[in-house]
């Protein structure tokens, strides 16, 4: 694949040639080997950036050609000056002169000897304008670093800021990069700034470039360039046509198939709440008003999980979830046995009274948690394999804690419904809801299969805390909000069925995501609902019905 | 009578009975009785504001404590009666009606959304009765029942914006807002529409967008704020009028999708120390905050708060963190000081009297000012002060004005 | 799906039921009486806190009502009765903004953070009351009679039904939320002032409107009561305990259905456009499905089927409700709990059912 910079330099020939002269003489200085710098110049730096905001620019550009291009020693105090300026740890004292908070007590700023008399000034916080340059010259020194993964990091920032950048910094980077995506990111980059060139050659090129990198980024650029250039040339705004029209072909892909993705993520959100449910009310027949309680308690047992491991073991922290499906589940299940053998029991042929039965248990559940951890919400610490993302593709950015709450529902509904199909508890459990006078003739035990089946409902309910830890926030009364989705799920998908409630809590997802983009989030849940409502008319009992008790 | 009918008639004997009792007890505690003084804490302590207004409560019943320690007012005791509306805005209108005709408190200290302040308002004013607000909100109002001790929008919003519009706060052009849908955020950002409107900046450079009480899933607002910071125009910034829960949503989204503040920074109006808490802050660092008061200030003032708020947390062992103390408590702590001072000046509890010995009174703000009240709008003047957020689940001061600002009630960018 | 009988028809033939009625007129005689002639500090006295208290409990009473109708006589359970209530309230809500904004000329708060600048003339069309109590009922009843068309025509039945009902008053509430519907939001609808020239702010106006709550209280009661014991109760009672038998008989159950529904429905505005005024507030919160849950625990609690039943459930357990979150309240969902378990577990018939049951355990011994 030829690189940018050859397309460049095949049109331009002997212009590049100078250029390559410029950046030689340029970059020098920079590159020879000096002598220590004097501690003249270290404070200069440092009063700059404590007293004059105008001077940001230039004394950050100093900072970055020190770390690069000077004696180990100076470009170590350069590296120590930008993290001590990023972590908020320079104090400009007006007497005694600049120094770093470090971890036991300070140092010179200019030396970097230990400071021995006591220090009360508060450390000064970089400005939003510093905080910028501070980040760009931070990437402008990693170019050089010998890791890769931090060089195309610093790549993708130059690419980013690339207005603000120092050029001749960045050809140096690029004449010396080894790394094929490196050199595609600061070819990009400077093919931005040739947008701006005086070669309409270099301009068309630069367009060209833009188009085969397509981001809203490079969008915009464009559509700047339209905007502010009404008398371009025909080879210009043919190249311009191209390259936005390419631009906006991937664009809509991506955002489509990130509208795709947040619908599945919705769904899974759906079908884990949903799945519990739809083996209660569907195989039990028992409408269980506390299953949003049982959702609330699985997230809070995934809590005393983490904090648990936090403070004895925190080397497995990162692992808290996994370890606290077995928790949840089981803590669950219990609580949902106890809940049939001592209520549900005696209310089974009496929907409407176990319906209110069930109510009274959420609203005493709620009260208890609220009272044992407080009604404020719990935060949870992202696992670190979770956090952030990743650009799959121009505007299609995927966050990892939802992919994961995907994958974990699909795991979950895969377990459950070979639970239910192909062991013999579900054999036992299926039996008993169909026919449940043969199944006792034949010696099954059904009450116990029905606690059972009820425990297996509340476990799994728990199990979609645990998921929605990552992705909602958990505080009590968060059950309420997933109850009534949940139930209209297993309504449209037929109760009993899972299959029924996988399609159900798609569709359902998927229409509420494609809605809230173009009418707000109110909008799509009123729509959802009065949805289901029109298709329970023609089939009121559900998408994929399922014989029950009834 | 039959049976049926003699249990309704004890039933609402039952009714009758309870409340003549209360009344009967409220009878000696009346502003002019011998009893202890009553003062009405209107704070939830369940729902969604539970968090943050059990707070306000903790540190009124401290304040009281520490009245009480002094010797009372004007000979008397203090007692705090605590009440819980449970967030829900109705409940505080029943609650504040229960406190001044049952409870007869001498002023009621409450609210922290403004809608609940407004359900309270008709209640105070046909009473005739004193609210002191703690927070920030959006002004608009000026009712001679309630005394506003905190930051109206032209001595918090206003000045913040300004700073992220000049050069060094990064020449902000471009503005996202995005709030909680009631009358706090919705008018924040009208005013400040206005206000962008007298400085040019162009329609198509404002996005508005409101979500629900509560709501958590930010997925596609990031992704539309994301997409808005790439059109041309310049730097965007997002105003986040969201509160409660959905300032930790809002944020965790922010951060698991890539949003720093070196790029997009975010104003949040209503952030504090405890939105942040469980939250790693360290990709937050630089997102904007506005408040009359940061914990972090050095005054031997705010080195007593904050060493007091800690021994009582202790004292009592509530859940709260000793080492967090945000500006609605201060306020809170500087209304009850101030209610104590004018109730001594004016030799009486009744609310008409208090009210007139407020005007002009000042009082210590642990921020490092001389807090004034205002003597015609019972509007208190405060400092300003810009925080950005720190790695330490906190806030850095970025700016604080040198004196204290006059507050401007009714602000001239909202177009009438 | 049936619901389990009552066992408790006979009590509807008794016919000094009409006791309840003449005790609310007795008490709705009382609440003015109580209060103007006895001074503030009599041991007699009621204060305006107390009449304010009563007056919400009459209308709480009302709406325990309309349930009852359709749930105990007619087998239908609806977990959304609040959608009716809060229809009326609202209905009331805007006449109350109409007169206060006639009176004082001030738009109200929403309208003005939403950047209005006149009242808009949606709402002005409830400026005069009995025209604004008309439209609030009708309202009630169009709503009531689409949600009832589309429900027993499929024969949607039983927990379907009241699942559905959830979540259609869920869905009302988060429509009610969103300001841009410019219906107040989360800021609901505050600032009234007069009500029929009377200002509502003054303690003898708060003290007629709950004699008033009392007395219509009685009126629907007696209505009611009329109704179940005619021969359209009897059909009532007859879809509730086998609406298939019924239908084949000839009658159109669903027309039967539907009448009662709208019935409740507008019984139910009612009660909103009369508790409005002394809440003195209006907010999308009356619509929770919450609320709507707990409406029906009232009923249960009380005694489904008896109409007696569902006002000494109402009133108990909102006297019980408002003590107990002054004194103790961490404590009322615990009672709430543990009082609906007890019923419904055990005292099936509700404390008036159980109440009937001992009487005639004790006649037959």
């Amino acid at each position: 694949m030829k690189s940018l910079f050859d397309r460049l330099r095949g049109s331009v020939r002997w212009r590049c040639w100078l250029q390559h002269v410029l950046i030689a003489c340029l970059c020098a200085p920079v590159l020879q080997a000096q002598a220590a710098m004097p501690a003249q110049e270290r404070l200069s730096i440092v009063v700059s950036i404590c007293t004059d905001p105008g001077s940001y620019r230039s004394a950050m550009d100093r900072v970055v050609q020190v770390v690069v291009g000077t004696s180990p020693e100076d470009a170590d105090w350069g590296k120590t000056f930008l993290e001590r300026l990023q972590a908020v740890a320079l104090i400009c004292r007006e007497q005694g002169g600049p120094v770093f908070k470090v971890e036991h007590g300070h140092v010179d700023a200019v030396t970097l000897e230990p400071v021995t008399d006591a220090v009360d000034e508060l450390p000064m916080v970089p400005t939003l304008v510093l905080a910028r340059l501070l980040k760009n010259s931070q990437a402008e020194t990693e170019l050089f670093s010998p890791d890769v993964l931090t060089r195309r990091a610093a790549a993708q920032r130059m690419s980013q800021a690339y207005a603000q950048i120092n050029e001749p910094l960045v050809r140096l980077a690029l004449s010396k990069a080894a790394d094929a995506e490196v050199m595609e990111t600061l070819e990009l980059t400077l093919a931005k700034r040739s947008l701006a060139s005086e070669s309409a050659d270099l301009r068309v090129g630069a367009i060209r470039a833009m188009g085969s990198a397509p981001s809203e980024g490079t969008r915009t650029l464009l559509k700047n360039y339209q905007e502010d250039r009404p008398d371009m040339g025909p080879g210009e705004r043919a190249a311009l046509t191209q390259s936005l029209s390419q631009i906006n072909r991937v664009l809509w892909v991506g955002k489509a198939a990130s509208i795709i993705f947040s619908g599945l993520s919705y769904a899974g959100v759906l079908l884990i709440t949903a799945l519990g449910l739809s083996i209660v009310f569907g195989l039990l027949g028992v409408i269980n008003l506390a299953h949003g309680e049982f959702i609330m308690i699985g997230a809070y047992a995934t809590f005393v999980v983490e904090k648990w491991l936090q403070a004895h073991a925190p080397g497995w922290f990162d692992a808290y979830v996994f370890l606290a499906i077995p928790f949840a589940f089981v803590v669950c299940a219990l609580i949902g046995m106890v809940l049939e053998m001592t209520i549900i029991r005696h209310l089974y042929k009496r929907p409407l009274e176990t319906l209110l039965a069930t109510w009274a248990v959420s609203i005493a559940l709620i009260k208890l948690v609220q009272i044992l951890f407080g009604s404020q919400n719990v935060e949870f610490i992202t696992p670190s394999f979770l956090q952030g993302g990743v650009q799959l593709y121009p505007a299609l950015f995927v966050t990892w804690n939802r992919v994961f709450a995907i994958a974990l529902a699909l795991v979950i509904f895969a377990a459950a419904y070979a639970l239910i199909r192909h062991t013999r508890f579900g054999l036992l459990i299926r039996a008993t809801t169909q026919r449940r006078d043969t199944a006792r003739a034949l010696g099954i035990p059904a009450p116990s299969i029905d606690r059972m089946a009820f425990g297996l409902g509340s476990g799994l309910a728990g199990l979609a805390g645990v998921v929605l830890t990552q992705i909602a926030s958990v505080n009590p009364s968060m059950g309420t909000s997933f109850v009534i989705d949940a139930f209209m799920v297993v309504v449209l998908g037929g109760a009993g069925s899972l299959v029924g409630t996988a399609v159900s809590s798609l569709v359902l997802g998927e229409v509420n995501q494609l809605i809230e983009p173009f009418y707000g989030a109110v909008a799509a849940k009123v729509a959802v609902l009065l949805l289901i409502v029109l298709i329970i008319q023609r089939r009121p009992q559900g998408l994929f019905a399922l014989k029950t008790r009834g | 009578m039959k049976r049926r009918n003699f249990l309704s008639a004890v039933g609402s004997g039952v009714v009758a009975a309870s409340a003549g009792s209360i009344s009967q007890t409220a009878l000696a505690a009346t502003p002019s009785g011998n009893g202890p003084v009553k003062l009405g804490l209107l704070f939830s302590q369940s729902g969604a504001m539970a968090n943050n207004e059990s707070l306000l409560k903790d540190i009124s019943l401290m304040t009281i404590d520490q009245l009480n320690a002094k010797g009372g007012v004007m000979g008397r005791k203090v007692e705090g009666v605590v009440v819980d509306p449970a967030s829900d805005w109705p409940m505080y209108a029943q609650m504040s009606k229960q406190l001044i005709l049952s409870e007869k408190v001498a002023a009621i200290f409450g609210c922290w959304t403004s809608v609940s302040r407004k359900s309270v308002l008709p209640v105070v004013e046909a009473q005739d009765s004193l609210l002191f607000y703690p927070l920030h909100f959006e002004g608009e109002e000026q009712s001679k029942n309630v005394v506003y001790l905190n930051s109206p929008p032209s001595s918090s919003v206003l000045p913040a914006v300004e700073y992220l519009m000049t050069p060094q706060g990064g020449e902000a052009k471009r503005f996202f807002m995005v709030g909680s849908d009631y009358v706090w955020p919705r008018t924040i950002n009208k005013m400040l529409k206005g206000y962008l409107k007298t400085k040019g900046v162009p329609d198509s450079a404002i996005r508005e967008q409101y979500v629900p009480f509560s709501h958590s899933n930010f997925q596609s607002i990031v992704r539309d704020i994301k997409a808005f910071a790439a059109q041309p125009g310049g730097q965007a910034i997002v105003v986040l009028t969201v509160v409660g829960d959905s300032i930790p949503a809002m944020f965790k989204e922010a951060i698991n999708q890539g949003i720093r503040a070196t790029d997009i920074p975010i104003l949040g109006l209503d952030v504090v120390d405890s939105d942040l808490e469980g939250l790693d802050t360290a990709p937050l660092v630089g997102h904007l905050s506005c408040w009359c008061y940061f914990q972090n200030i050095d005054t031997p003032a705010n080195r007593q708060l904050k060493s007091d708020w800690a021994n009582y947390v202790k004292a009592k062992q509530l859940k709260h963190r000793p080492d967090m103390v945000i500006d609605p408590m201060v306020s809170t702590v500087m209304g009850i000081n101030l209610w104590a001072q004018a109730a001594t000046k004016a030799k009486s509890f009744e609310p008409a009297a208090v009210r007139k010995a407020l005007a002009g009174m000042t009082v210590v703000d642990p921020a490092g000012y001389i807090a004034k009240m205002d003597s015609t709008n019972q509007y208190l003047w405060r400092g300003t002060m810009i925080g950005s957020i720190n790695a330490k689940q906190g806030f850095d001061i970025l700016w604080k004005s040198k004196d204290i600002v006059a507050p401007v009630p009714y602000s001239p960018f909202v177009k009438a | 799906m049936p619901t389990a009988a009552i066992s408790l028809r006979p009590s509807f033939r008794i016919s000094s039921q009409l006791g309840l009625p003449a005790l609310l007129v007795c008490v709705a005689l009382v609440l003015p009486l109580f209060n103007a002639v006895f001074p503030p500090g009599h041991p007699l006295h009621l204060s305006l806190f107390v009449v304010n208290l009563v007056g919400q409990i009459m209308c709480f009473a009302l709406l325990a009502l309309a349930l009852d109708f359709v749930w105990g006589l007619l087998g239908v359970l609806s977990l959304g009765h609040g959608i009716f209530f809060g229809i009326g309230g609202y209905v009331m809500g805007f006449h109350l903004l109409n007169s206060a904004y006639a009176d004082t000329q001030v738009l109200p708060d929403f309208m003005q953070f939403m950047g209005w600048s006149t009242f808009p003339a949606a709402l002005q069309p409830f400026a005069e009351l009995p025209v604004a109590v008309l439209l609030g009922l009708m309202m009630a009843v169009l709503v009531g009679g689409v949600v009832g068309l589309a429900a027993f025509r499929s024969r949607i039945n039983g927990v379907y039904f009241s699942i559905i009902t959830q979540a259609l008053t869920y869905a009302l509430m988060l429509l009610l939320f969103n300001n841009d519907l410019g219906l107040g939001g989360n800021n609901g609808l505050t600032g009234f002032t007069l009500l029929a020239g009377f200002d509502l702010a003054h303690e003898s106006t708060q003290v007629g409107l709950a004699s008033l709550s009392a007395v219509v209280l009685a009126a629907v009661f007696f209505l009611l009561r009329w109704l179940a014991l005619s021969s359209f109760g009897q059909a009532m009672v007859a879809v509730r305990d086998d609406e298939a038998r019924l239908r084949f008989l000839g009658f159109r159950t669903d027309r039967i259905k539907l009448a009662a529904w709208c019935l409740s429905a507008a019984v139910a505005a009612l009660a909103g456009m009369l508790y409005v005024p002394q809440v003195g507030i209006i907010n999308p919160g009356i619509v929770s499905p919450m609320l709507s849950v707990e409406i029906a625990v009232w009923v249960a609690i009380g005694g489904r089927g008896t109409l007696i039943g569902a006002v000494l459930g109402a009133v108990i357990l909102n006297c019980l409700k408002f003590w107990l979150s002054a004194e103790i309240p961490s404590a009322w969902p615990f009672v709430l709990a543990g009082i609906t378990l007890l019923i419904t577990v055990a005292l099936q018939n509700g404390l008036w059912g159980g109440l009937q049951q001992l009487r005639a355990l004790r006649a037959t011994a």
